[in-house]
């Protein structure tokens, strides 16, 4: 079983200043635009890439609970935790 | 309404002779995201039909099919959907794979018009592979709903191939669409763009060292690519040809790439495909903005922006947010946490309770049974047949007990297919709707404690309807380990349609025993997932899920897909009844039947059932399907008491799976597998069984 502390790597930690935040740690209703994808795991990155979450896109968290719901452009996406840790939003 | 062709023809029959759509016909092939109407699309160009729904994973096999198309005749090609060139999934990896081995006349790619800067970068993968292009912007309705215009003449003017916009659940555009087909040419356009110093010298390297391009079945540079990406499938095409020995360096050459790939990696900060796909996004911005002036105005534009848009998209547009702001509000009821329950289990008691097991189950299929079949149609033909061949033995198999006629056909037309229908056409609702992602995003969080993501509740309610197709849709998980607790799942405790309507049907008029089943197939359920968590070892899966967005089903889509399941399931049912009723007739003249009966009185009397009831489990053998008839057919005469119902029907759930499931897991898991869960499941059955009926006995419960 992961920890937090593991996924959220050394290089890219929680920089709450400059207001660069993972999703699963945003308010919902909030919106911002992903600054980046944590791409220490390959299969996650490769996934997310590929349904369209990328750097650049602007993005509102929608729900917390029971899974995070978020949208990006037109389409409305359903991950768990450890997928909401992997990305990192800006203000 | 025009009715379908019912057995498309899938890849695994075309095998056979005669059932060849003709190799040398030009293809026309489907690619594109999930759940963006492919198959839709499919079905209004070719004769045959592929099941539509609304959740992404819908088609998990290829689907051919024949149309004409002006005077010429074509193959069209329905594939899986996939999110790039380059797949995650092992579904994805057909569709690729099929791109890569067939040579399509044309590739039509379809995307949601909504979503152009997300689909388009696959568009430009198509294209980088030298692929003949035809872009297909499909839910146009949607989009101009949300006020999305699309310059498509310029669209079609940047990337050098026809653009067409399609509404095809409609059949909006499909004209157009064939027009294109019709007279389609290759641009042979190859957009170039620049993927920077960490890229570019080391695609051209990789290209300068692969042998001529058409032995790829796509373009060198996307080969190359694909293997700067690492892609399986790519890889495996070089190793392939060294195995092949097809030329003395090609040894060299593998690890050449190889060492290529491992160099470029080293170099760059970050993986090779999050800058390949940033650069190519980037791209794609720049073709977006150029033909979606307005494409932030809906969220971010002010006021004064809009004017600029055209009257009748504003018009749109208007009524559109009318609409999408319904199903907002229907969503966040369907999405809420707390909310989201009591949702579900109103369409648990209306949808399956009311509807297909006190309605179908219950009350058609006693006029059917009874009246229709017991009264009317079975003495008549009794009394015929009898009249007309004067051997009891042939009597026997036609009209017995056992018979052909009296027991297969009616079990089959009275018993199962009112039943099976009812629940496909709830089914069919609920699938078009976009209910099921709901869902997974709602139940996530409890699958991950048997070791599922969320994304496996879409398996388990499909084997609801028949588990045999829903094993086949556990290709859609991600990890072996998840695939494997879902069949297992689904082999044991999911009762598939015509298993569960008879139960529901049996046990309505008796509220405690419903409630002891239910919570006592839920329960082995979950602690079975639990324990395959637990000792299988693996990780747990992540989840991630596109939510199509909710939608009114289409009536003639809903009618066709009912239609064309029972279909289905009444030509595999009724062969099957047949047999089993011949199977019985050679066991009794033989005394193997009594035999057998014998055999299984023992566990029967075992789990506190009379001696009869063995000829249920006997049936059970069979299909699950078979042995509910069975049941229904003791309850119907009085023999068995409430508690023993109970245990009866606990049992037979819990029972083996049917012969097509057991293949079917065969074919996606390995035999070793498939006899393994079946051997599990036998003992474990009427374990419970045990249990339940000496707790309720000891409790001493009358039901």
């Amino acid at each position: 079983m992961k920890t937090k502390s593991v996924l959220i790597s050394p290089i890219e930690t929680v920089r709450e200043d400059t207001g660069n935040t993972p999703l699963s740690l945003m308010q919902p209703k909030k919106g911002g635009k992903i600054s980046h994808l944590e791409t220490k795991n390959p299969g996650i990155l490769q996934k997310l890439m590929a349904m369209g979450v990328l750097p650049g896109m602007p993005v509102t968290l929608l729900r917390r609970t029971p899974s995070f719901l978020f949208e990006v452009d037109q389409t409305r996406y359903a991950v768990d935790r450890e997928i909401a840790d992997h990305i990192f939003v800006s203000f | 309404m025009k009715l379908p062709l019912i057995c498309p023809k899938k890849d695994c029959c075309c095998r056979n002779a005669g059932c060849d759509p003709g190799t040398e016909l030009p293809k026309i092939v489907l690619v594109g995201n999930p759940n963006v109407g492919k198959s839709s699309l499919f079905n209004s160009l070719s004769e045959s039909y592929a099941v539509v729904s609304n959740y992404p994973g819908t088609s998990v096999e290829i689907t051919r099919g024949k149309g004409r198309i002006g005077n010429r005749e074509y193959e069209i090609i329905d594939t899986p959907g996939m999110y790039s060139l380059h797949p995650v999934s092992e579904e994805e990896r057909v569709s690729q794979r099929m791109l890569f081995d067939e040579k399509p006349y044309v590739c039509l790619h379809v995307v949601d018009a909504r979503n152009l800067r997300r689909m388009l970068p696959f568009t430009v993968q198509l294209l980088e592979a030298g692929t003949p292009l035809i872009l297909v912007l499909n839910m146009m309705d949607e989009a101009e709903d949300r006020g999305i215009e699309i310059d498509m003449e310029k669209l079609s003017r940047l990337l050098g191939v026809p653009v067409v916009g399609t509404v095809s659940s409609e059949g909006r555009g499909i004209e157009e669409l064939k027009t294109e087909i019709a007279k389609f040419s290759p641009s042979g356009n190859i957009p170039e763009i620049e993927y920077g110093s960490n890229i570019d010298p080391y695609l051209s390297e990789i290209e300068s060292q692969l042998a001529a391009a058409k032995e790829y079945g796509i373009s060198k540079r996307a080969f190359a690519h694909l293997l700067l990406q690492e892609d399986l499938t790519a890889l495996e095409k070089v190793s392939e040809k060294e195995e092949n020995g097809s030329c003395g360096c090609e040894n060299r050459s593998f690890c050449g790439l190889r060492s290529i790939v491992e160099e470029a990696s080293k170099q760059a900060d970050s993986p090779l495909t999050y800058l390949i796909t940033l650069k190519r996004q980037a791209y794609v911005n720049e073709i977006v903005e150029q033909v979606m002036p307005y494409a932030d105005s809906g969220k971010t534009g002010g006021p004064g922006r809009r004017k600029e848009k055209s009257e009748a998209a504003a018009r749109k547009e208007k009524s559109g947010v009318k609409k999408i702001a319904l199903a907002e509000n229907i969503d966040s009821i369907l999405t809420h946490p707390v909310l989201g329950i009591p949702v579900l289990f109103l369409i648990l008691y209306f949808g399956f309770y009311r509807f297909v097991g006190v309605f179908a189950a219950g009350t058609v299929v006693d006029f059917l049974e009874n009246t229709v079949f017991g009264t009317h149609i079975n003495p008549w033909v009794s009394a015929q047949f009898t009249a007309l061949v004067p051997y009891p033995l042939l009597q026997d198999l036609f009209v017995g007990e056992y018979g052909i006629i009296t027991q297969a056909v009616t079990y089959a037309i009275a018993l199962i297919l009112p039943i099976v229908g009812a629940f496909f056409l709830v089914f069919s609702i609920i699938e078009d709707t976009g209910y099921l992602p709901r869902l997974a995003l709602l139940v996530d969080g409890m699958f991950k404690k048997i070791g599922l993501s969320g994304r496996a509740v879409i398996p388990m309610v499909l084997g609801f309807g028949c588990s045999t197709m829903a094993t086949m849709v556990t290709r859609t998980l991600e990890t072996r380990r998840e695939k494997l607790i879902s069949t297992i799942l689904l082999a044991l405790a999911i009762p598939c349609s015509a298993q569960l309507g008879i139960i529901l049907s049996i046990l309505s008029g008796n509220p405690k025993g419903l409630l002891i089943w239910a919570g006592v197939i839920i329960l082995e359920f979950l602690f079975i997932g639990y324990l395959a968590a637990k000792v299988l070892p693996g990780e747990n899966p992540t989840f991630i899920l596109e939510l199509p967005p909710l939608r009114r089903p289409g009536l003639s889509n809903i009618a066709v897909k009912t239609y064309s399941r029972m279909h289905w399931y009444f030509l595999e049912v009724l062969p099957l009844f047949v047999l089993a009723s011949v199977l019985i007739w050679i066991g009794r003249l033989t005394g193997l039947f009594d035999l057998a009966l014998k055999a299984m009185e023992y566990p029967t009397q075992w789990i506190g059932l009379p001696a009869d009831a063995a000829t249920v489990f006997l049936f059970g053998f069979f299909r699950r399907d078979f042995g509910a008839a069975g049941l229904y057919g003791m309850h119907d005469s009085g023999l068995l008491t409430g508690v023993q119902l109970v245990v009866a029907a606990v049992t037979l759930t819990l029972f083996m799976p049917c012969i097509a499931q057991f293949m079917m897991t065969v074919k996606e898991r390995g035999l070793k597998t498939a006899l393994a869960i079946s051997g599990f499941i036998f003992p474990s059955a009427f374990l419970v069984g045990f249990i339940v009926s000496t707790l309720l006995d000891a409790l001493g419960v009358v039901l």
